[in-house]
């Protein structure tokens, strides 16, 4: 079985795994079962020595026919399962999809909507960005230090998830109009408790990183992706940002009230991991700018439209938001029938795993890892 | 040596935490209180049910399986299966029903777990004693 | 002349003269074995102890607490994990190499208990004191790659390989500047004596004049372990368990001891020919030695906590480009401040 020689290799399996062809390479499957392949990703790589020559990812170990089941289910129904793509942000999930059904319906969003939208997406994208930079130090080598303190943190914004939607991890908030129910009471000042908490945390996390010597032996430099190269393989969020390029959903397509704050596209400089991880940080750092504006703006008023009980959505739409891994679209066609004819899911871990062939070429093991760490697959994304 | 001034930081942060309090939980002598939203357990209250099926109809897992039957204007529930197997409690069934209070609500209910597939099967009317 | 099968008196009383006792007691051959076992003995508490200090501590610097269900503060975990390990189901996968494979964690296991016979606890607390004692625990705690090579090529599996392969790279990073090191303590210490070069430390820890050579040492203590950061033969993030990876049960708990009784040895060292060994005012003997050793145990848990791993290459650099020119510099301080 060569490796890098397409999909079609890939399927027939009775052919011996452990043979490359050349004398001086073996095959190394770091299999679906690994302590750091991000979830089920199976990675066939062609090592000379400690060096990759070639890898071939093979994905859909974590298949659940997502597009398939949702032909059979009315537009409220698909909302709780669209929780479970990406299940560490499902918000920005529930966001991608009631905007889809939105835009194809024409459906208007009450302000208060809008805002607690942004609110809840922001906090949603601070929580996976912790949630990728613990499994990052996970992976590097230091066990658990580095995820107990991001975790810390991201368990108040799960608690404040739970006091908001009454779930911690598949919210099922956002609904088509609007959202669920308004802000329970005292979460205005509970969220802002936790920002003032949370900006002095970043400091200590961008110390931790930015003077760690090996931390940074280990990430600079390694898996340089150019901007030229991350536009052309397709790219998005962190990975694009991080080579420079000033991409963003929300400035580029605006939805919800994101044209009427305040805030700045972040991008990194070298397109390095080092680069990719400073951008979460400073995205972090951005989004909590971002929520306190929004709850300082909050207008009163309904939290859901008024929309028919039934709905029968004509059309096709492609509708796109900035989640935290990237673009996350939504192509929607609607044919008059309570149940969607085809809901396809451009998913934003999905394009960007598919650059590791092209920038893991001749780098160590070590880095390999690295570089799938700052890519940041979740794989209920990724196969769906 | 800046090798060694630069390790310093990282060790300095991790001592900081050593002399604070550990943030776990002693899961189960100790026990984090869920949210007033909580979406644990479902729970049923036949009284107040109008038998209109809605969470039925639905459920995006199929979960609730109810028999109505009919005496004259209006409807009764005659059995209500409840398939907590399948639940993937997103509350969609509460959102719907027509009633108030609402004729399934949830519980703050998490520990669920048990030794077969059938004692997932929960049957409400039994449970709460019947029609009333 | 006594009748066969009759014991005399006389002969009775032989058993029961002391002089016998004596000469047992006071046999070379009867006296090591006997220091051995104890050494060996308290060495292995002293590893299931120490592992349960690093569990509880690193997972105190992580905001967490360590085992804490295992009898009080988690005290028997090790004993209830080494348990478990000597329970299971040892598999042994079908085409490995059964010899290489199976001596591997035995040798582990007794070759990083070998040096202990030389290190002596008090001045005159040792089991073997032996005149070149130094290079003789250098040299056997060299041998120590040895069952790791053996672990990684025995086992058929291209994760071990990577780790033994790794091992083997590791070890020749490390050798030169730990000997190179070391030279600097004897020059100004004079001899190669355990013994010797604790009691030369009287007037002032080496540690002092020989800075530079405590800090390569250091570094070099991890590498010889396998800690964290030069824990790449056993990176488990990378290549799943390194060098360990296809065994389990027995072998596995040998394997893992082995390795911690490396860092135990290395913490030790250092204690002896930089900290002063048992030097100290008011103690007990050896007390002073476990407490430094106790010490710079403690400093390698906290980076195991702190610090992330380092690349092969990365460790390659240090270990040549810095290490190396650092031990030598050292050497000449050494001689500079000796015959000056």
């Amino acid at each position: 079985m060569k490796p890098g020689t397409g999909l079609r290799r890939v399927v027939s399996e009775d052919e011996s795994m452990t043979d490359t062809g050349r004398p001086d390479t073996i095959l190394l499957n770091m299999g679906p079962q690994h302590p750091s392949t991000h979830g089920v990703l199976r990675l066939l790589i062609e090592l000379e020595g400690e060096k990759v020559v070639n890898i071939t990812p093979i994905i859909g170990y974590l298949h659940r026919g997502f597009e398939k089941i949702t032909e059979h289910r009315t537009y409220i129904q698909i909302i709780p399962l669209t929780d479970k793509l990406d299940y560490v942000s499902s918000m920005a999930n529930n966001m991608a999809y009631v905007k889809a059904v939105e835009d194809l319906m024409g459906i208007e969003v009450p302000e208060r909507a809008e805002y607690i939208r942004v609110t809840v997406l922001e906090l949603q994208r601070i929580a996976s960005h912790l949630l990728a930079l613990g499994s990052l130090g996970n992976d590097l080598g230091m066990p658990f230090t580095l995820m107990m303190y991001t975790f810390r943190e991201r368990e108040m914004i799960l608690d404040l998830f739970e006091s908001l939607s009454g779930a911690r991890l598949g919210y099922n908030y956002m609904r088509i109009g609007g959202v669920a129910e308004d802000l329970p009471l005292g979460f205005k000042d509970m969220t802002i408790d936790f920002l003032r908490f949370l900006e002095k945390k970043i400091d200590e996390y961008e110390d931790f990183i930015y003077e760690n010597e090996i931390f940074r032996m280990r990430t600079e430099d390694v898996g340089v992706l150019k901007a030229g190269e991350a536009v052309n393989l397709g790219a998005t969020g962190p990975v694009l940002r991080g080579s420079g390029v000033r991409l963003d959903i929300r400035k580029e397509d605006p939805y919800s009230v994101y044209s009427e704050l305040d805030w700045k596209i972040v991008t990194g400089r070298k397109g390095d991991c080092l680069s990719r991880v400073l951008v979460w940080i400073n995205e972090m750092r951005m989004s909590v700018d971002i929520v306190e504006q929004a709850l300082q703006n909050m207008p009163p008023g309904p939290v859901k439209a008024k929309v028919p009980r039934v709905l029968r959505p004509e059309g096709e739409v492609y509708s796109r938001i900035e989640s935290p891994r990237g673009e996350l679209g939504i192509h929607l066609i609607g044919d008059k029938t309570t149940t969607p004819y085809r809901l396809k899911i451009r998913s934003p871990a999905f394009c960007n795993l598919s650059i590791l062939p092209h920038i893991a070429k001749g780098v160590l093991i070590a880095d390999l890892i690295a570089i799938l760490g700052t890519l940041d697959p979740i794989f209920g994304e990724v196969d769906r | 040596m800046r090798v060694k001034t630069i390790i310093a930081e990282p060790l300095m942060i991790t001592l900081k935490h050593l002399f604070k309090k550990p943030v776990t939980v002693q899961y189960p002598e100790e026990r984090l209180n869920p949210a007033e939203r909580f979406r644990g357990f479902l729970a049923y209250r036949p009284d107040v049910c109008t038998a209109c099926t809605s969470c039925e109809r639905n459920c995006p897992n199929k979960c609730i399986k109810i028999k109505t039957r009919k005496e004259g204007k209006k409807r009764f529930v005659e059995e209500y299966l409840y398939f907590a197997g399948r639940c993937m409690f997103c509350g969609i069934c509460v959102e719907v029903c027509p009633t108030k209070p609402k004729a399934v609500y949830m519980t703050k209910k998490y520990e669920l777990a048990d030794t077969s597939k059938e004692a997932l099967v929960f049957d409400f009317m039994k449970i709460s004693g019947g029609e009333k | 002349m006594r009748s066969t099968g009759e014991v005399s008196e006389v002969e009775l009383m032989e058993l029961l003269n002391p002089e016998l006792y004596i000469k047992l007691l006071t046999n070379p051959f009867i006296r090591g074995l006997a220091g051995a076992l104890i050494v060996a003995a308290i060495i292995s508490l002293a590893v299931l102890l120490l592992i349960w200090a690093e569990r509880k501590f690193v997972a105190r610097l992580q905001h967490r607490y360590g085992p804490n269900r295992a009898g009080k503060f988690g005290i028997l975990q090790t004993l209830a994990d080494g348990v478990k390990l000597f329970l299971k189901e040892d598999i042994v996968p079908e085409s490995v190499d059964r010899i290489v494979y199976t001596l591997a964690p035995i040798l582990c296991f007794s070759i990083a208990l070998l040096p202990f016979v030389a290190i002596p606890l008090e001045k005159n607390l040792i089991v073997a004191n032996v005149n070149a004692g130094i290079l003789f625990i250098l040299a056997v705690a060299s041998l120590g790659v040895i069952p790791v090579i053996m672990a990684g090529w025995g086992a058929n599996n291209k994760y071990n390989l990577l780790g033994g392969m790794r091992a083997a790279a590791l070890m020749i990073s490390y050798e030169i500047p730990a000997g190179l090191a070391i030279i600097g303590v004897l020059i100004i210490s004079g001899s190669l004596n355990l013994v010797d070069i604790v009691e030369g430390q009287k007037d002032g820890w080496y540690i002092f004049p020989q800075f530079l050579g405590f800090i390569t040492f250091l570094t070099v203590a991890f590498m010889e372990s396998s800690r964290p950061p030069f824990d790449l033969p056993e990176a488990e993030s990378e290549i799943v368990q390194g060098w360990t990876t296809e065994y389990g049960s027995v072998k596995f708990a040998l394997l893992m001891f082995g390795e911690y009784t490396h860092a135990v040895l290395a913490s030790i060292l250092i204690s002896i020919l930089y900290l002063g060994g048992w030097l100290g005012p008011f103690a007990p003997s050896g007390f002073w030695l476990v407490l430094k050793t106790l010490i710079v145990m403690l400093f390698l848990m906290w980076m195991r906590a702190a610090v992330a791993r380092i690349r092969i290459d990365q460790m390659l650099n240090i270990g040549w480009k810095v290490l190396v020119p650092l031990a030598l510099l050292n050497i000449g301080i050494a001689g500079v401040i000796r015959f000056v």
